[in-house]
């Protein structure tokens, strides 16, 4: 009984710590692709960017945008 | 029936009378540190009293159970090296090298399966401890295991730890845990009303 809830005890951690550490993982690529849309969509709300707080950098993105919408 | 009896209660008192000592001589090296972030400590009220004291309850516990109290002593004084693993100490050796030879000291006076009993069930019961004080170091500075590795997988390590303890020495298990029930309740009483 003792040797059944020992082992218990060690399936929960090591699935724990594995859950933890892919949580982590999956949640930094989300992190990573959702913050440059994120900052994007603040610094277009606020009219500056919320960055360098310079409002020619947008500009200067949303300019290059279209350039580059209009070369495709 | 009465043997029984009397081995049961003579072991829960054998470890709250240790818990004690270790608690004191704990109190009287933290007495600065506890100072510094207002903690209650034994070693404010008892002064340089407070190693005496902590020999004279450790000498009555080893009267009434010397291999588990002994054992129980020496493995605190193991983990209590953990954190100071590199540092040198008046022996000239250093934590790891002094807990080392009191680890080998310990399974040649007593037992080794006490020996492995006591040292699982400190590390543990240390643990759980740093769980508690999870919040108390953060405001001191002190980063402990649980900041270390994250307060639930400490708390499963430390189960790990007591059950683990138990499959090893069944017969005083279930005395030992007692008196570390009680003489926790009792800690945190006192706590609580001052």
């Amino acid at each position: 009984m003792i040797l059944y809830l020992l082992m218990l005890l060690v399936g929960l951690l090591i699935g724990y710590v594995y859950g933890k550490n892919k949580g982590f993982i999956i949640g930094k690529e989300q992190g990573k692709s959702e913050m440059p849309l994120t900052l994007r969509q603040q610094s277009l709300e606020e009219g500056y960017c919320v960055l360098c707080a310079s409002p020619s950098c947008i500009n200067h993105d949303s300019s290059s945008n279209n350039s580059h919408k209009k070369e495709e | 029936m009465w043997p029984g009896i009397y081995e049961f209660a003579s072991t829960i008192l054998a470890v709250l009378l240790c818990a004690a000592s270790i608690k004191l001589v704990d109190d009287y090296l933290d007495r600065d540190l506890d100072n510094r972030i207002g903690r209650t400590n034994w070693a404010h009220k008892l002064g340089n009293s407070t190693t005496l004291y902590s020999m004279m309850l450790l000498i009555i516990a080893a009267g009434l159970n010397s291999s588990l109290s002994l054992s129980l002593f020496l493995s605190s004084y193991i983990i209590g090296m953990f954190n100071d693993l590199k540092q040198v100490f008046p022996s000239k050796l250093t934590g790891f090298q002094e807990s080392l030879v009191v680890l080998v000291i310990g399974v040649l006076l007593f037992k080794w399966d006490y020996m492995l009993f006591s040292l699982l069930f400190v590390s543990s019961i240390q643990l759980i401890d740093d769980c508690i004080d999870y919040n108390i170091d953060t405001l001191a500075g002190y980063r402990n295991f649980a900041h270390r590795f994250g307060v639930i997988e400490t708390m499963l390590i430390a189960a790990i730890g007591i059950i683990t303890s138990w499959w090893i020495n069944e017969t005083i298990f279930t005395p030992v845990i007692s008196g570390t029930i009680i003489f926790y309740i009792g800690l945190l009483y006192k706590e609580a009303n001052q």
